[in-house]
């Protein structure tokens, strides 16, 4: 079975000649979660563009689904990959969430109750049915952020592409929002989430593709990545605070620790500890 | 000394809002002193902010209680003239607080708009750029720099003021991480070697642990806590009840000895990475981890 | 836009005071008005390039010159349907087409005119790119502000304009990049269809920059910003080049108006 996306010696060259991209070759399954990470710069964004067509090959091929992405128009490739971007604001300009969240199906042609049925489902799915009538405008960052989600979903792509889904937010947002896309994942959507949200990547990614001045440095499971010391801090990307902190006894903690609950989980290992709560040695 | 930042009694309520944005706040800040400043969104960070620098009420109505005083000036009866030569403001967006086409102009603007003679103009220009190790950037457009150079542009473009306190409202959210190593560090610098005091709002527990003297957690426009960073990270309970979380090494050390039932003084939180190697480390030979 | 951006090389052109330069439009302005006929524009024109030369900024104007020639064009055009003079050399469209033969005569003097007025727009525009160049908007403001007197919120106003351009574009860019991604297409002819279709662009701009430009003004008064006194950082000065330009220039106007009133550089229409 082909790859849901796949990427063959891709370049791309900008108009006033800097090339932002040098020859990546990637393979995305069907299903998979992956974060996309690198300083801005290194081509990340530049790498997701292609796949719903905003950026054209200048080199190379990008298949999206089996076929290739090639010339076929944005509007043709939003049926199946979703690219959600950063601010909200750039996309928000309905008075209510209802409309915002039809738009995207509007432009797709489909019949009215097609229409409201998926914006039904679209709003339940990042939870605002209760702000169906409500002005965007009026609404938190965090929650205009998820509409913006809703818009992209209503179109039932089978990948999303969400841009920076934890900077600029809060703690807590910034948890959400990415809880929200692990549900999505698991509803069987892939995902790609460009970050460098480092914590965050712990915590979430199951994969991680390190974009360096227009190159893939690493390609692994979190912990294959994180293990890659040398190399990925070539990047100045540097591995959560408990990382680092179980680095300095690995002859206690051979395996890279990615988060507080994992440290926690294997010292109690270590020293035998019956229970969390309470001291039994 | 007088406190370079005085508020009391601070209750704001925006013209146009349902419920009081900041209720009853009091606070201090002393010359020289780094303050953070954090707490869910929504919590009153950027409105008091405004307080401190004039913002409110001077652009932004409402309904104002108690009282702010800069360096002993009363904020809401001073002119933004007065404000400038105290206190300085660097915003979140990169971009649209600059209004210059070239770095020298922008960090020219402020002393240009107070009058300040040429050559003085000039010595302070060269000053700023050389405190926040941007002197190369000198002749460079604003639009080819990256996010962390634009934002020590801002900073260097308030330095010229020479202000007493700098406050910063979440300026590296935008930026990536080496952008935000680039601010943090020219921020301890400018605190450490020059004496500035800078009041910072972030989420960045970890970078505010780790140069702040004070710490304030706003929760729904109170403050919730302060005081050194130590003290507030003993309170995680409460943080955590309010969306705030600690820096991971607190979070795992200090749960790690309250599961050993041997709780942490509050002197020996750890705030940084180096800080918590030894105390893993004494809990895993004295409980001869790994087995005998 | 970008071919109108300061390009920071060492020419002559460069070093020139703003007034100067400015001066330099303004003869430029009353020669493509006093000469008419199309040599004599030409060789307006082609002192403009000459000084785009010596600026090293030639590629730009050249680049500039070649995107307004359409435009020129244009007027060549209208000229020639709109003031037929003297016999006509042919038509538009042959005889043979019957009905529609004969239509469009061109004739010898809408010739003559079209091209003249033509290039005298191009002479007219052609000071735009150079100047714009070789000069830092902040040294324009300056000479405007300091020795024409153009109050200092004007002129401020044009060089944040300049400044905050690309800003704009660049979010203008990522606003139809996202909309795009949501299938937003502008198709067809239909021009109401085409407006309606700007509301995904045009509000989320409208949004940010209002919003933009209401903390851009608040950092601006943060700084000190509205002093009647105000201090400028740089100084400009009239250097013996400037003095050596200003008589050339005005010695080129006298020559000018003085062959004109001979009866040369102009075309009998």
């Amino acid at each position: 079975m082909a790859p849901m996306i796949q990427a063959i010696n891709l370049h791309h060259r900008y108009p006033n000649g800097f090339h932002a991209l040098h020859g990546i070759n990637v393979s995305i399954e069907a299903g998979e979660f992956v974060a996309i990470i690198g300083q801005n710069g290194s081509g990340k964004t530049t790498f997701v563009k292609h796949l719903n067509g905003l950026l054209r090959a200048t080199e190379g091929v990008v298949n999206v689904n089996g076929t290739s992405v090639g010339k076929r128009p944005v509007s043709e490739m939003a049926r199946i990959v979703g690219y959600c971007f950063q601010n909200p604001d750039h996309q928000i300009f309905c008075d209510t969430v209802y409309k915002e969240v039809a738009y995207g199906p509007v432009n797709l042609k489909l019949s009215p109750p097609e229409i409201e049925a998926r914006v039904v489902e679209a709003l339940e799915a990042v939870g605002l049915t209760d702000y169906k009538n409500s002005n965007p405008h009026d609404l938190s960052k965090g929650q205009r952020q998820r509409v913006a989600v809703a818009a992209v979903l209503s179109m039932h792509p089978s990948v999303l592409c969400i841009d920076e889904p934890t900077t600029g937010q809060d703690y807590k947002d910034g948890v959400d929002m990415l809880n929200l896309i692990d549900k999505l994942n698991q509803a069987g959507h892939t995902v790609l989430f460009i970050t460098h949200d480092m914590p965050m990547v712990a915590r979430f990614a199951k994969r991680l593709i390190v974009f360096r001045e227009g190159n893939i440095l690493l390609d692994g499971t979190t912990y294959e990545v994180f293990e890659n010391v040398e190399v990925l801090k070539t990047t100045f990307l540097s591995p959560p605070q408990i990382t680092h902190l179980a680095r300095e006894y690995n002859q206690f903690y051979p395996r890279t620790v990615l988060s507080v609950k994992e440290m926690l989980d294997q010292t109690f290992e270590l020293l035998k500890l019956k229970s969390l709560t309470g001291g039994i040695q | 000394m007088t406190n370079i930042i005085q508020v009391q009694d601070l209750t704001f309520q925006y013209r146009r809002g349902t419920s009081p944005a900041l209720k009853e706040i009091n606070l201090c800040v002393a010359p020289g002193e780094f303050v953070g400043i954090t707490g869910p969104a929504g919590a009153g960070k950027t409105t008091l902010l405004s307080c401190i620098d004039g913002i409110i009420p001077h652009y932004y109505g409402g309904d104002l209680k108690g009282t702010v005083e800069v360096a002993g000036l009363k904020v809401a009866s001073s002119t933004f003239r007065d404000l400038a030569l105290i206190v300085g403001t660097v915003f979140e967006d990169p971009d649209f607080q600059m209004v210059s086409i070239s770095v020298d102009e922008e960090v020219a603007f402020g002393p240009e708009n107070l009058g300040v003679p040429r050559e003085e103009i000039e010595k302070r220009l060269t000053t700023a750029l050389k405190k926040t190790r941007i002197e190369s950037l000198r002749d460079r457009a604003i639009s080819t720099l990256s996010g962390g150079q634009k934002q020590r542009v801002a900073i260097s473009a308030i330095l010229s003021m020479l202000p007493q306190v700098i406050l910063l409202d979440d300026p590296t959210s935008e930026l990536d991480p080496i952008g935000t190593v680039e601010v943090f560090t020219a921020l301890r610098e400018l605190n450490r070697d020059f004496g500035i005091a800078i009041v910072i709002v972030s989420q960045d527990m970890e970078r505010l642990v780790e140069n702040s003297d004070q710490i304030i957690v706003l929760y729904e426009g109170r403050i919730l806590i302060h005081g050194a960073p130590r003290q507030v990270c003993s309170k995680r309970s409460v943080l955590a009840s309010a969306g705030v979380r600690v820096p991971e090494v607190v979070e795992f050390t200090l749960s790690l000895h309250e599961a050993l039932g041997k709780p942490l003084p509050v002197e020996s939180i750890p705030l940084t990475v180096e800080e918590a190697v030894p105390l893993l480390g004494k809990i895993l030979s004295e409980n001869n981890a790994g087995g005998i | 836009m970008n071919v109108m951006d300061y390009t920071n090389r060492n020419s002559l052109i460069h070093r020139l005071h703003p007034l100067t330069k400015m001066g330099w439009a303004v003869v430029i302005l009353i020669l493509s008005m006093v000469f008419t006929d199309p040599l004599y524009l030409v060789g307006v024109l082609i002192s403009v390039v000459l000084v785009g030369l010596v600026g090293k900024v030639i590629k730009e104007t050249l680049v500039y010159l070649t995107a307004i020639f359409f435009i020129a064009l244009i007027v060549f055009v209208l000229q020639i349907a709109f003031r037929p003079s003297g016999p006509v050399l042919f038509t538009v469209t042959p005889e043979s087409w019957g009905a529609f033969g004969e239509w469009f005569p061109v004739t010898e003097g809408g010739l003559r005119y079209g091209i003249s007025m033509g290039l005298r727009m191009l002479c007219l525009v052609s000071v735009f790119p150079v100047i714009l160049t070789t000069t830092q908007p902040r040294d324009i403001v300056m000479a405007l502000v300091e020795k024409l007197h153009v109050p200092y919120d004007y002129a401020f106003m044009f060089t944040t304009a300049l400044r905050f351009m690309p800003v704009i574009m660049s979010e203008v860019t990522t606003i139809s990049e996202a909309q795009r991604s949501r299938a937003y297409a502008v198709e067809g002819w239909n021009p109401i269809r085409k407006m309606q279709a700007f509301a995904p662009i045009a509000m989320p701009i409208v949004f940010i920059a209002i919003g933009k430009a209401d903390r851009l003004g608040l950092c601006m008064e943060l700084r000190g910003y509205g002093n009647k006194n105000r201090t400028y950082l740089r100084q400009l000065h009239m250097t013996v080049a400037d003095w050596v330009a200003v008589i050339l220039l005005v010695a080129a106007v006298a020559i000018s108006l003085w062959i004109s009133s001979l009866g040369y550089g102009k075309i009998v229409l």
